[in-house]
């Protein structure tokens, strides 16, 4: 894969640049580690105090809380300084640099910056989530395991999809932040907890009008063997194939917004 | 000239460009801001106007015109990055925006206010990168490099951190980088802008060095004049997004350059001077005469023979007039001329 080298040197030069400023990289990458750490936290002493909620232990509360968040910081290594933040690619000009160039545009932008930051809460994500996995494993079968990655791949592109997404709204709308911030962090914050505890409109926006529940609630109904209903099942066990398909609306959505940036669209 | 039909892509013609046109739609601002907000007006605003011509293989053209009048609009058209609204435009018998990486290949592009060099590192990382980007071979890498190192002094900074070049050596490198891929064309736009004589300088004989060794095509803007005069063999001069003059250089000061001012200092002062057809400005108590030389009537040469019949004449000044003044002009009748269509 031709790609993977180029991304390969950009990132190897990106980290080289970073050193450059060795303090800012590492208070980077430790104010994300602590700051995910006391959600962790938080949720722990939660639990503690009402034993669950909505029947969640602390270990359920990690996975959902964690496929969340971890696909979250994935997507944000590739996309989200650039490809969410497209409003600033396009004042600053560099969108007209990535034009000139023989390769395409949001792979471009990947390349471009490396989201180091994501890195702490990753970490932290990982260490939670192993430490949940392990309390939980004798409820857990092989097939579990193997739905576990493809959860998390699923959710992965479902994150990339919404940045690409969100950030090509700037080809039509002069200036985008806080409609993505609501958009994308304050109503995906909501899925941080069951889905259950929400009244059922709510359930009913998050799992078909701005569908975030598919990245970790049903898929944890799954793992978790909390399944009630055909309906969680079956969009349990779709949630990482509707990943892929939003990536790929997102694509062709950010190919119209840059057909029209370029003026060859409407 | 050659003709180019059919859309068969002719060695000669690099570019070809057939009645471009590109418009903005831009909204009216006007009323309260609910007005603004939902009940916006637009305005198409043409950018550049049924445009057409050619761009031979190996030339170096510059595109001159006041701010606004629909250069960058155009360079943005041939190399891919925007989408004309309507006409034609090949470069090198591909249409540069559905063909937008290929195209890529055969241009470089400096845009002269803009960076292309990784901020924080030194520019031996970003050739590297450019190396990967466009598949360079290992070989015409080597030899470009030499060439840069030499030719555009890059040694010395070949390991600093391009923050901590001068504009001058930055503007070195951003060149180096848009060509370390031969491209056949090359635009740019305002590359000696905020730089010193020397440096300026400097990028210019690169400029022509690249062109004479490697008939490199170079499309140049530039507010500079001295650029333009001492690079480009052809200007296309636009303005209100229309192509105002399209000739060659030496063209230009011939067919717009209509007088000539002759300064005289004289031996001995003169208190009249009859000459017919030329009328002339005393100085300095006739010590010193300044006279207007209408070249389609008249000549210097005639007038200096005609003085010389009536006085002795110190020393002569003779001054055309500078490119950067014809083209003033050309502004300047331009915006009467319309001012009468209407």
């Amino acid at each position: 894969m031709e790609f993977l080298s180029i991304y390969g040197s950009y990132v190897k030069i990106f980290l080289k640049s970073r050193m450059e400023y060795r303090i800012s990289f590492f208070t980077g990458l430790t104010v994300n580690f602590y700051r995910y750490f006391i959600s962790y936290i938080t949720f722990w002493a939660l639990v503690q105090r009402f034993n669950s909620i909505e029947g969640w232990s602390f270990e359920e509360m990690t996975l959902l809380y964690g496929l969340n968040v971890v696909t979250y910081a994935i997507a944000g290594i590739f996309f989200w300084y650039t490809v969410y933040h497209l409003e600033n690619e396009i004042t600053s000009g560099n969108l007209d640099s990535y034009l000139i160039r023989p390769m395409g545009v949001i792979k471009q932008m990947m390349c471009r910056r490396f989201g180091d930051t994501f890195l702490g809460q990753i970490l932290v994500t990982i260490i939670f989530m192993i430490l949940a996995i392990y309390k939980i494993n004798y409820r857990m079968t092989f097939f579990s395991y193997i739905y576990l990655v493809f959860t998390i791949i699923g959710g992965i592109f479902f994150q990339a999809g919404a940045m690409i997404i969100l950030g090509s709204l700037s080809f039509w709308l002069l200036r985008t932040d806080s409609l993505s911030v609501t958009l994308y962090y304050d109503i995906r914050s909501m899925i941080q907890y069951p889905l259950t505890i929400f009244p059922t409109y709510i359930g009913f926006i998050l799992t078909f009008i701005l569908p975030y529940a598919i990245i970790n609630y049903y898929p944890s109904l799954i793992i978790l063997m909390k399944v009630q209903t055909c309906s969680d099942l079956i969009i349990g066990l779709l949630s990482p194939l509707i990943g892929v398909m939003i990536f790929a609306l997102s694509i062709f959505i950010f190919n119209r917004g840059l057909r029209r940036y370029s003026g060859s669209g409407s | 000239m050659i003709s180019v039909t059919g859309g068969i892509y002719m060695e000669q013609q690099l570019i070809n460009v057939k009645g471009l046109s590109r418009d903005y739609k831009i909204a009216k601002r006007e009323g309260g801001i609910l007005k603004f907000m939902f009940a916006r007006k637009f305005e198409m605003i043409n950018a550049v106007k049924d445009i057409n011509f050619s761009i031979s293989k190996g030339s170096l053209v510059g595109f001159v015109g006041p701010n606004g009048a629909g250069k960058s609009t155009t360079i943005k058209m041939l190399s891919g990055i925007l989408a004309p609204t309507s006409g034609n435009i090949t470069v090198m018998g591909n249409d540069p925006f559905k063909k937008r990486k290929q195209n890529a290949y055969h241009i470089g592009v400096v845009f002269g206010q803009r960076s292309q060099l990784w901020w924080d590192l030194p520019i031996s990382d970003t050739f590297k990168l450019l190396k990967k980007i466009y598949r360079i071979q290992d070989n015409v890498y080597a030899k470009n490099l030499d060439l840069f190192k030499e030719y555009l002094d890059l040694e010395s900074i070949w390991n600093q951190p391009v923050r901590q070049l001068s504009l001058g050596q930055r503007m070195r490198a951003e060149i180096a980088a848009s060509i370390l891929h031969n491209p056949e064309l090359l635009f740019l736009d305002e590359p000696t802008i905020g730089l010193d004589i020397v440096a300026k300088r400097q990028i210019r004989e690169f400029i022509l060095k690249l062109n004479r060794e490697y008939k490199t095509t170079v499309i140049l803007t530039s507010h500079d004049m001295k650029d333009i005069e001492e690079i480009c063999e052809r200007i296309i001069l636009i303005d209100k997004g229309v192509i105002v003059v399209d000739c060659p250089m030496t063209n230009l000061r011939d067919s717009y350059n209509k007088t000539s001012v002759v300064t005289v200092n004289l031996l001995a002062p003169i208190n009249e001077f009859d000459i017919p057809g030329v009328k002339g400005v005393p100085e300095l108590n006739g010590l010193k005469w300044s006279f207007v030389v209408d070249k389609t009537v008249s000549s210097a040469g005639h007038l200096l023979f005609e003085i010389s019949k009536i006085a002795e004449i110190a020393d002569i000044e003779i001054k055309e007039k500078a490119i950067e003044d014809i083209i003033h002009d050309i502004y300047l009748s331009n915006d009467s001329k319309i001012l009468i269509d209407q």
